[in-house]
This record gives structure tokens, sequence and C-alpha cells, in this order.
């Protein structure tokens, strides 16, 4: 049943992430923007792209009952949530498992298209495509951390200027080498002999456990 | 302890420092309806959310059902035999009336389908209705409704009637009175609104400043208070404050008006000795033994 809710909580975004999707392969202008131009701003910001998805999905937690509400002290129905007969561990892993799927679905949907037309083949596209869900789970696992502390505006503030910082670090060397957003990169794989963002995904694993761990630490100890 | 379906020993909690409970020992029987009462901020929500390990305390002990809570594997065990309505009553806007239902049921191996149908229909709750269109007074209901049907052996409701009409409000007075009765559920609910505790009640827990003041049965307190009233001659004596057996004093000009309690004709043989020109006894109301005791600064 904690499924259930978590997809009730989520199926919205991702209907509205999968149309905004669905919506760069329909041919014809857009609002006057021709589709080609869109596709064009997709494919070299896809990283980007897919680390707000993420975020998107991380949202609708336990915190996120408490945002639209009446002011200051307003608990949503996250007290009915918690008065509930389940660890508080298991809420956060049911909903984060769910959210985490839809991800990596959504990316694997939107990447496989990527992948066909930079010819990539089976091999080296499977693996990106894998890489892509890898290097997400940063993003949506820093989300999913604001998504234990906060509402859901700073939720997604918080996460978005993580992913910024993320893209800052890029220019520093010693950082980039084990940057989640190195992970995203199609020419790479596309360029290189061999499996080139080993780094990234051992970096973007780290930073996904260490956000969970730091997750469940806090609403082990959070008062709500 | 084990006919005490909540006990605390010492309950501290403190907010930034500021001391919300200053060490509360609660007991509340098996199958008693005990009225939490307390002015706004006096610590009746802290406490309730101590109880559901929403919070942490700072010190002291929470047993529900006999049982020591100071875990969430021993918190969750619990919540499986308690039902619970928050003060703000808000469910999940996304579920109608059915899905909340039927979201709820698989949590609790004891659900009762014939209470749930009996509670539909007593409430007229429709099942397709979207959640965020009930009125107040029904997402209260729908509350109540998965709180007794989950075959809870304790309800926990703070605020249970606030903001509802007083139509409502005798509906759902009349639910909680008639479960009591009928399955012996016991009933921990916070309220400040007196003529309803009086109406439901037999036991009474007054807070005030993160202190337990009252504690008992509410035929015993109404037994073991009285009200004496002091007419003097001229100015009521200073000394009428430190009389034993008195709980408060007021006076005004020549009238002393003390709450007294315990060996009432003791107290009033040491009245007599201060010389009023009339001495008057009358039995306390709930609302007087409040006001006296949350009145003081």
């Amino acid at each position: 049943m904690l499924l259930w809710k978590a997809w009730m909580e989520t199926r919205w975004r991702l209907v509205f992430l999968v149309a905004c999707f669905a919506l760069l392969w329909v041919e014809g202008p857009l609002v006057g923007v021709p589709m080609a131009k869109l596709r064009a701003a997709f494919i070299l910001q896809y990283a980007t792209v897919w680390g707000f998805a993420a975020t998107m999905l991380a949202g609708a937690g336990l915190n996120s009952q408490t945002t639209w509400g009446m002011g200051a002290g307003y608990h949503g129905s996250m007290l009915f949530t918690l008065s509930l007969p389940v660890a508080r561990r298991k809420l956060f892993a049911v909903r984060a498992l769910t959210g985490a799927a839809e991800t990596c679905a959504l990316i694997i949907a939107s990447a496989l298209p990527l992948v066909f037309f930079a010819g990539l083949g089976w091999a080296k596209g499977s693996l990106y495509v894998a890489g892509a869900c890898v290097c997400s789970m940063a993003a949506y696992a820093v989300s999913a951390l604001f998504a234990c502390v906060t509402g859901e505006m700073w939720q997604l503030y918080g996460s978005w200027g993580a992913i910024g910082l993320l893209g800052l670090s890029l220019r520093y060397p010693p950082l980039a080498r084990f940057n989640p957003l190195r992970g995203f990169s199609l020419s790479a794989y596309a360029a290189a002999a061999q499996f080139p963002w080993r780094d990234a995904w051992i970096g973007s694993a780290l930073l996904a456990a260490l956000c969970c761990f730091a997750a469940v630490k806090i609403l082990d100890r959070k008062e709500y | 302890m084990n006919d005490l379906v909540i006990r605390t020993r010492a309950l501290r909690k403190s907010y930034d420092g500021a001391l919300a409970l200053r060490g509360i020992d609660l007991a509340v029987p098996r199958g008693s309806i005990c009225g939490f009462l307390g002015r706004n901020g006096a610590g009746k929500t802290t406490t309730v959310k101590l109880l559901l390990n929403l919070l942490r305390p700072d010190a002291g002990n929470i047993f529900l059902f006999g049982e020591l809570v100071d875990t969430e594997a021993s918190a969750v065990a619990a919540r499986r035999r308690i039902g619970f309505v928050s003060e703000e009553k808000q469910l999940y806007p996304y579920m109608t009336v059915g899905q909340t239902i039927r979201f709820i049921r698989p949590f609790f191996p004891g659900w009762r389908r014939d209470l749930e149908a009996k509670y539909l229909e007593v409430f007229q709750l429709p099942e397709s209705k979207p959640v965020p269109k009930l009125s107040k007074g029904m997402r209260t209901q729908l509350m109540l409704l998965l709180a007794l049907s989950r075959g809870a052996e304790l309800l926990i409701l703070d605020e249970p009637t606030d903001g509802l009409d007083p139509a409502v409000t005798e509906e759902v007075l009349q639910a909680l009175v008639g479960l009591a009765a009928a399955e012996g559920t016991t009933i921990f609910f916070s309220s400040h609104h007196l003529a309803e505790v009086e109406q439901i009640a037999d036991r009474v827990c007054l807070i005030d400043r993160g202190q337990l003041v009252i504690e008992g049965a509410l035929d015993d307190l109404k037994t073991e208070y009285r009200r004496i009233l002091l007419v003097f001659s001229g100015e009521a004596p200073a000394a009428v404050a430190s009389l034993v057996g008195v709980d408060h004093v007021r006076t005004r000009g020549r009238t002393a008006s003390l709450l007294a309690h315990g060996d009432i004709d003791a107290t009033l043989d040491r009245a007599r000795q201060l010389r009023p020109e009339s001495v008057e006894v009358h039995p306390v109301t709930l609302k007087e033994l409040f006001l006296d005791h949350v009145k003081e600064a």
C-alpha cells in the first residue's frame, strides 16, 4: 500500500515529465519554436534536464506534505502518515525507491533515442544508458535528502543549487574526475575506445549512498 | 501497571531551551475516557506527539499498554494498537474517501469492516468524494472512522471537535462514547472545550505550563473539591491564603473565595477561626477547577 501511495504522490510529476520529453519528438513548431531547435537544446542540456527531472521525482515525500499549508507549524498529512504503524525508514525507502525507479524509467526512455541518433551501438549504448541512470541517482539522492528536511520549494531550490555546484566543480580537475555530471557525456561514450567514466560512476554511487545515509540518520532523529 | 494503557514517568521536553513539559506523570486506566485539558501552549500537543513517538523526550519514560516505548520498533508496535486524530485533520489530498479507507485497512490486521460500514453510514461519507472536497467536519469524521474501524485499543485525539459545528460535534462525541461503551476502547483526548470533557470524560488530566496540576476521576474530583465563600465584616484577612487544605484563594474586598480539597470539614473549621460573617460551601464545576488552576501566574 505504501508503494501505491508513493505512486499516487508522484504520478502527475511523472506524467508531466513524460509529456515534456515526448513533446521533443513531435513534428512541427511548438509555440512558434521549431522542434528541431528544442531537440537541439535538449541534446545540449540533457544532463541538466535529467538532473532536474530527478529532483522533481524525489519530491512529494514526507515533508512535502507540509508545503501547501496554512503557515508555520502546519504539518499537512505528515502527522497522519507518521502515526501509521510503519517505521520511518520504511516510509523513506518505499518513497525513494519508487521515485528512483520512475527516474530511471524516464531516463532510459529519453536516452534511447539519443543513443540511436548518436549511432552508439548496443554495447556502448546500453552502457551509456546505465551510466546516465547511475549518475542521475546522485542528483536524485541529493534531492531526496533535501526532501527529508524541507518542504517542496526549498527541496527543489536546494537540489538545483547542489546541481549547480556540481556543474561549477567541473572546473576543478581534482573534483571533476568524480563528478556525476561527467557520466552523462554522450560524446565521451561515442569517442572513447573503452568505458570512459568509471570515476564518475563511483562518484555518483558514493554521493547517492552518502545522501541516503544522511537522510536515514536525519529521519531517525527528526522530531515532527 | 498493566491495567494502565498510558503511563508516563517524569516526562520532560524542551524546545530550544524552553521547557514545554516539566516532568509529567500521566496514568490512564484501560477503558477510561480521559480528557486532557489545558490552555493553548500548555503542552497538550507536545504530550500527544511524545506518546506517538513523533517527538522524543529529553527525559522520562513512556509506557503504552504496559510496554516501555523507547525505540522505533516499540513505537511501531504500539501504533498498531492506537488510533490517532491530529489537530489539523489533514488527509491525503490525492485520494478519495474510499481510497483512503482502502489504503489504511491493510496496516491493521484487526480492521473492523462492520464498524467501517457503520460509521460510513452514520457519518454519511460518500466513498467516491475526493478528500479536498470534504468539509472540515467530514474530514474529522473520516479520520474518526479510520481511527475507530482499525480495532484500536487506544484512541488518541488531539482537539477532535475543534472547528466543528455543534451538530457534528455532538455526533462525534456520541460516536466516542458509543465506542468506549461497546468495545472498551480507551480514549485519551485533548481539548479546551470544558463542556465536552464534562459530557463524556470519566477522567481528567489538567496540564498547565508543562506540569500536570490535576489528575483523577471526574466524579472524585467533584467530590473532593469544594468552593468555600467567606464574607468578612471588614477586608478579608491575608491569613486565608495560608489555610491548610486550600488550593487557591481569590479575595475581593470583604469576600474570599477558596478552592479547597481533601478534608473539607477540617478546612471549614480552620476558616471559621478567622471569624467570617458568613460561610457558604458549593460544589465545583470542571470550569471552576480549570480556571482556578490555570489562572495563577
